[in-house]
């Protein structure tokens, strides 16, 4: 390695042009940046209190059920909305913005569209969730918040795409790496695949079966053309990023890009397996989930032959065990999926706790590990300090993998039982809700650690906004040529 | 049947384009052709292949020494 190091060793004269011209583009990025993640921090631990207590409700119904706006009809679509548009969203647009002008090498232009749009979907979140807590939820899964909030949703959406092509339109000549592939794919699909479900839903609504069709559509969309190509964004840079070496296997890196955009749009009509549907629709759907094996295992294998030789890094960078840690349950969540949308799985999973642990090993283990990782590389070269305490970040990478691999652990073996019993025609209801009660009292006790470990990243990002960092310099990266570089700027 | 689900069609029929015309593009503008720049494009002079950007945690001081 270090034989490699020599072979590229720059002279000090294009050394500090690098240096200055990242630094640049890093700081140009700081406010739209900081605010985005701020916001999806605050969301975060709003959405988790929410999704403990509805966890809590489901073995203690009468816990404060004596307040209407604690119900638990009305926390748990909160939990949905605040995670998806509150935390992931917002983290996403965070990490795609300072991406994107890393990599298209311009200092954020036109940053007025971001921060505009962050303003705009805040506000849209605020006025969202008294909706929801007030009662006025549509009824829709991943669309339960009032129209207004999503119409404004919808403007931030499309200011921040407007703002991405722009960027893309103005990037310095070169490759376009393939991270920038998927940031673009995702502004691209997600304002047209949000807007098209809000039309037939809402709108417009189209009646009767068609509309499961359009919500399951939308939903697993949402994770398959939104939030999974920004999360492999983020793997494709920062792991090649943080062990200094480039991805194993460019070629599988573009085949996983194209056949992604190609076979993940059919998803979606697999979870509704049994319902009366065309059976060519639901096949289909299970067709394409199937060939999501592809992408998948090319991704999997490339990250794992480029982090080959190098997992020693693993104890040293924070970025790279969270980004590791979600790279790999990306593959295990997205196999168990496919294995999901074949009949006679789905005979057992569907309606279950199985699928609630699937959906937070995908959002959760693979997507926010992604953006946690992604999190702790990118504050410290916008404010110019080191994370102050290696025992927080321990702390909460520890806390946040042991909840949710308990937290799936207890929801699918808890699932597995509870649909094993609803097949059998001998049990009664009442039964099999009962069998159900410990693996749910388990769930709650993964959502403590979850929770503790959200305050404790939360309360760290605070010191770092408040400048209560350690200076720049040791042990890392903040070399003093970037800190040159910077200093006059 | 409402006009805007013609849009919905319409758009639908774009999107589908865009992924043609982006792939078209890909290829004529030569992103599929050397590979090995491309992967390396995210390295620069000062940050080059070879060295670890992220080295946030202290080393543990008894297990290094021990595996070197």
């Amino acid at each position: 390695m270090t034989a490699t190091a020599e072979l590229h060793a720059p002279t000090s004269h294009s050394t500090t042009d690098d240096a200055a011209q990242r630094a640049q583009i890093d700081r140009s990025t700081r406010l739209p940046v900081l605010f985005f993640f701020g916001a999806s921090l605050f969301w975060l631990l709003v959405a988790s209190l929410a999704g403990f207590l509805a966890s809590w409700k489901l073995h203690n119904p009468s816990f404060v059920a004596e307040w209407g706006w604690l119900t638990f009809g009305r926390i748990r679509p909160l939990h949905l909305n605040l995670v998806a548009y509150g935390w992931a969203s917002q983290a996403a647009i965070g990490v795609a913005i300072w991406l994107l002008a890393r990599l298209c090498r311009v200092p954020l232009l036109n940053p007025g569209l971001v921060i505009a749009a962050c303003g705009l979907w805040n506000l849209g979140l605020i006025l969202g969730s008294f909706g929801l807590l007030a009662g006025f939820s549509q009824g829709i899964e991943w669309l339960e918040f009032p129209n207004i909030t999503n119409f404004l949703l919808f403007v931030a959406y499309a200011l921040i795409a407007v703002w991405g092509v722009i960027m893309f339109r103005f990037r310095q000549a070169g490759h376009v790496y393939v991270s920038e592939w998927y940031l673009i794919a995702a502004l691209f699909w997600f304002p047209w695949l949000f807007a098209t479900a809000n039309i037939m839903l809402l709108l417009q609504p189209v009646q009767g079966a068609v509309q499961a069709a359009v919500n399951w559509w939308y939903g697993h969309n949402a994770l398959g053309l939104w939030f999974t190509p920004i999360g492999l964004a983020a793997a494709y840079y920062f792991i090649p990023k943080v062990i200094g070496r480039p991805v194993h296997s460019y070629y599988l890196s573009a085949l996983g890009f194209w056949s992604l955009a190609l076979f993940y749009s059919w998803n979606g009509m697999h979870h509704l397996i049994g319902g009366p549907f065309p059976a060519w629709m639901i096949t289909a759907s299970i067709v394409a989930s199937v060939m999501m094996v592809i992408p998948v295992v090319t991704t999997a294998v490339n990250h794992h032959l480029t982090m080959v030789g190098n997992f020693q890094y693993l104890r040293r960078s924070p970025t790279l065990r969270f980004v590791v840690v979600g790279a790999m349950i990306y593959t295990l969540v997205s196999l168990q999926g496919s294995s999901m949308a074949i009949r006679s799985l789905n005979k057992i999973t569907h309606f279950t706790h199985y699928t609630v642990g699937h959906a937070h090993l995908g959002l959760y283990g693979f997507f926010t590990m992604i953006m946690f990782g992604s999190i702790y590389y990118i504050v410290p070269r916008l404010v110019g300090r080191e994370w102050l305490s290696s025992m927080l970040i321990k702390a909460h990478f520890w806390l946040s993998f042991y909840g949710i691999i308990l937290m799936v652990f207890v929801l699918t073996v808890g699932g597995l039982v509870q649909g094993m019993m609803l097949n059998d025609p001998d049990r009664s209801f009442e039964d099999v809700t009962n069998a159900t009660l410990p693996w749910l009292r388990g769930r709650s006790f993964s959502g403590i650690l979850l929770l503790a470990a959200h305050f404790v990243f939360a309360f760290h990002f605070l010191l770092m906004v408040l400048k209560r960092g350690r200076p720049a310099g040791m042990p890392t990266l903040f070399t003093t040529k970037t800190k040159e570089a910077i200093t006059p700027a | 049947m409402a006009p805007v689900y013609l849009l919905l069609f319409g758009s639908t029929l774009v999107m589908g384009a865009s992924l043609v015309f982006a792939f078209w593009w890909a290829a004529k503008t030569g992103q599929f052709r050397d590979m090995k720049q491309g992967a390396e494009s995210i390295f620069d002079a000062d940050e080059p292949v070879g060295q670890p950007t992220d080295l946030t945690l202290p080393p543990k001081k008894a297990k290094t020494a021990a595996k070197r």
